[in-house]
């Protein structure tokens, strides 16, 4: 035998036109388990009859019809008995086998090409593995993909409705993402002002008190709560609140902020209502007496550090509980906002006319005049609230009329203290009263 | 020099492989539990252009136009015909029949593996050598093969190694296996005079009616 078919990693079986063996190569002997040589015995009688009945028809066809044939390991896996060099002689090699047919001068000849496919098949089996466990993966993104695509739908169907503004920022504060609602809020348009800072549309003041606030909270990370407004073209100013928060990546590092918006205008409204109520009276809407001395504290600071004059008067009605017991509190309630208003027309604005209650009322006169003067305005006021005033009663055209007794005091003449000043005007006021009332007698 | 075939001729000859294809079904037979069928509906000679078309126009061609080849060679025992034949068919469909026939219906790989590769060869080999035999016995002679051998390729390119001639012999066939059916060609590629010879020979043995040789 040609010393290369011993060479060969490969199983070469020839057999003659009677299908005897001619030729077996070590590779097969070996495997094979041959004890003596097998030359000259045809396949059944070398190999014992365990052969795989296709690969005999094969070698049949081969030989007396020049058929060439495939046996995949697929198909047949171990067609013949050959196991592996070192190991037990249970389990056969996995083989693939080629049955060859030869032309010979006048007859024909047959080749068996035997492949050992151990290592293909580990390698196979690998790879499939491999790409299971990665179509295993491939499914769970995709799960995982479709759930994001649910979750931002749910998220963009939200934002739509949501009476909030909501929009995402970089660190700088440029856009990345706003609502419908948010846009409106801000001013903006819509995408093309995507990139832009927020505060785009904001006044310079706004944007820049704005922007401070936002170094400031970029620096340390932390939340930023601000309240601002804003001026649209053709529209009355709106309160904004602003909530923003860091948004952090994987590394939870800072990239951005979120940032919601909210409409406080009616809040503010309502706060500043309730501060106007916590300071006024209902009725006439005048200052009341909380407010009246708070204005009286700070004037007496400004006139005690510029050295300048002022005078407190207290003004009381006479003869209004007669009139409210006679005609009814609506009635009641008309004098008082009569007088009220006829005060406030007579003043200057920097003076300040503020009712403490019942028929009380207070005057802050600043820049007061001198003696003179003030005695001409409090005449004048005098004689204004003494002209008629028509009552809402059932009866047509009932008029009546109200006196009033004022007491004046003069900083720092009277006093140099609240307390002391606002004695002394109702001491005098009282003094006035009782002047009042024995003149009646 | 004839080159084309009557219809007369065309359908003996389809006839001829049909019967010779019972022989392939029972060699599935033994391998696999299942019944698989291979017919020829139809044989006919096409130009090289008119089979690039009919491969071009296969219906799973348009997403996946990638075709398995199998080729043999065979040659008369005197030496003086000698064909090579091809059996195409989508490389899609072959997997799916083979991965069938091995029951393996899990493998998300969407190309053919070695052993799957190997496996094809078998399969065209079988359905081959039966084509064959029909026309080995039409020749009156012996037709000795060699092994198959298994590629991928493109319709466009699948003349750019083979065929010297412009008209080839083509058999449809179709393979069906349970639910799974499957469209291909096998092709007989020869020089033109083989080809004239081819169909003397064929006329011969169906009692067809010759042509006169002086045409």
């Amino acid at each position: 035998m040609h010393h290369a078919l011993e060479a060969l990693e490969l199983g070469i079986i020839v057999l003659d036109a009677m299908g005897r063996i001619e030729l077996c190569n070590r590779w097969v002997s070996e495997r094979a388990r041959l004890s003596d040589t097998v030359v000259g015995l045809d396949l059944a009688e070398a190999f014992g009859t365990a052969i795989d009945p296709r690969l005999l028809q094969a070698t049949v066809e081969a030989l007396a019809r020049g058929r060439s044939s495939r046996l995949s390991h697929a198909f047949h896996p171990m067609p013949l008995p050959l196991f592996a060099l070192r190991g037990p002689t249970t389990e056969r090699i996995h083989q693939a086998v080629d049955v060859l047919a030869v032309s010979r001068g006048e007859g024909r000849q047959c080749v068996l090409q035997i492949r050992d496919m151990s290592e293909t098949l580990r390698r196979e089996s690998m790879l499939k593995q491999q790409s299971l466990q990665l179509a295993e993966e491939l499914a769970r993104l995709r799960q995982t993909q479709d759930e994001l695509a649910r979750q931002s739908l749910r998220f963009k169907e939200m934002a739509r409705l949501a009476p909030v503004g909501l929009f995402e920022t970089d660190m700088q504060g440029r856009l990345t993402y706003c609502n419908d609602r948010g846009l409106e809020m801000l001013g903006l348009d819509g995408p093309q002002d995507l990139g832009r800072n927020w505060t785009h549309a904001l006044s310079a003041a706004a944007a820049d008190a704005l922007h401070q606030r936002w170094i400031a909270a970029t620096e340390s990370a932390t939340r930023l709560n601000e309240e601002f407004h804003i001026a649209r073209p053709g529209q009355e100013e709106r309160w904004l609140r602003l909530e923003a928060g860091p948004i952090r990546d994987s590394a939870q590092a800072p990239v951005g902020f979120i940032c919601t918006l909210m409409d406080v205008t009616d809040l503010q409204q309502r706060a500043q209502h309730h501060e106007y109520r916590a300071n006024h009276d209902p009725l006439t809407g005048l200052p009341n007496r909380a407010r009246f001395e708070q204005r009286l504290h700070a004037a007496l600071a400004g006139a005690q550090r510029l050295d300048s004059h002022l005078a407190v008067v207290y003004l009381d009605l006479d003869g209004f509980k007669l009139i409210n017991d006679q005609y009814g509190h609506a009635a009641g309630d008309v004098i008082l906002q009569t007088v009220a208003s006829r005060l406030r027309k007579h003043l200057r604005g920097d003076d300040m006319v503020a009712r403490l209650g019942g028929d009380e009322f207070a005057l802050l006169l600043l820049e007061a005049p001198d003696e003179p003067d003030l005695d001409q305005l409090l005449g004048k006021l005098s004689k204004t609230i003494h002209m008629p005033i028509n009552l809402p009663t059932p009866e047509a055209n009932v008029r009546v009329h109200v006196g009033c007794s004022m007491g004046r005091a003069l900083f720092p003449e009277h006093g140099q203290t609240l307390e002391d000043l606002l004695a002394h005007a109702d001491r005098a006021m009282y003094e006035q009263k009782s002047a009042h009332k024995r003149a009646e007698v | 020099m004839r080159t084309q075939l009557s219809e007369l001729e065309r359908d003996a000859l389809a006839e001829a492989f049909n019967l010779a294809l019972g022989e392939a079904a029972a060699s599935f037979a033994d391998i696999v539990n299942e019944e698989i069928r291979v017919t020829v509906p139809e044989v006919e000679i096409l130009t090289r252009k008119e089979l690039v078309q009919r491969l071009v126009d296969l219906p799973t061609a348009r997403d996946n136009p990638t075709l398995c080849s199998i080729s043999q060679t065979f040659h008369s025992a005197d030496a003086h015909l000698a064909t090579e034949t091809l059996l195409l068919f989508p490389e899609r469909g072959g997997l799916d029949i083979v991965r069938r026939m091995l029951g393996d219906t899990s493998t998300p790989l969407e190309h053919v593996s070695e052993l799957e590769q190997d496996a094809l060869g078998e399969i065209g080999n079988i359905i081959m050598n039966s084509c064959m035999s029909s026309l080995a016995n039409i020749f009156n002679t012996e037709m000795i093969g060699t092994l198959p051998g298994v590629e991928r390729v493109t319709p466009n390119d699948l003349f750019k190694q083979h065929g010297q001639s412009d008209v080839v012999l083509v058999a449809r066939i179709g393979m069906s296996l349970s639910s799974q059916n499957v469209t291909g060609y096998v092709l007989f590629l020869m020089d033109l005079p083989s080809l004239a010879n081819v169909i003397k020979l064929i006329q011969r043995f169906f009692d067809l009616p010759e042509d006169d040789e002086s045409r």
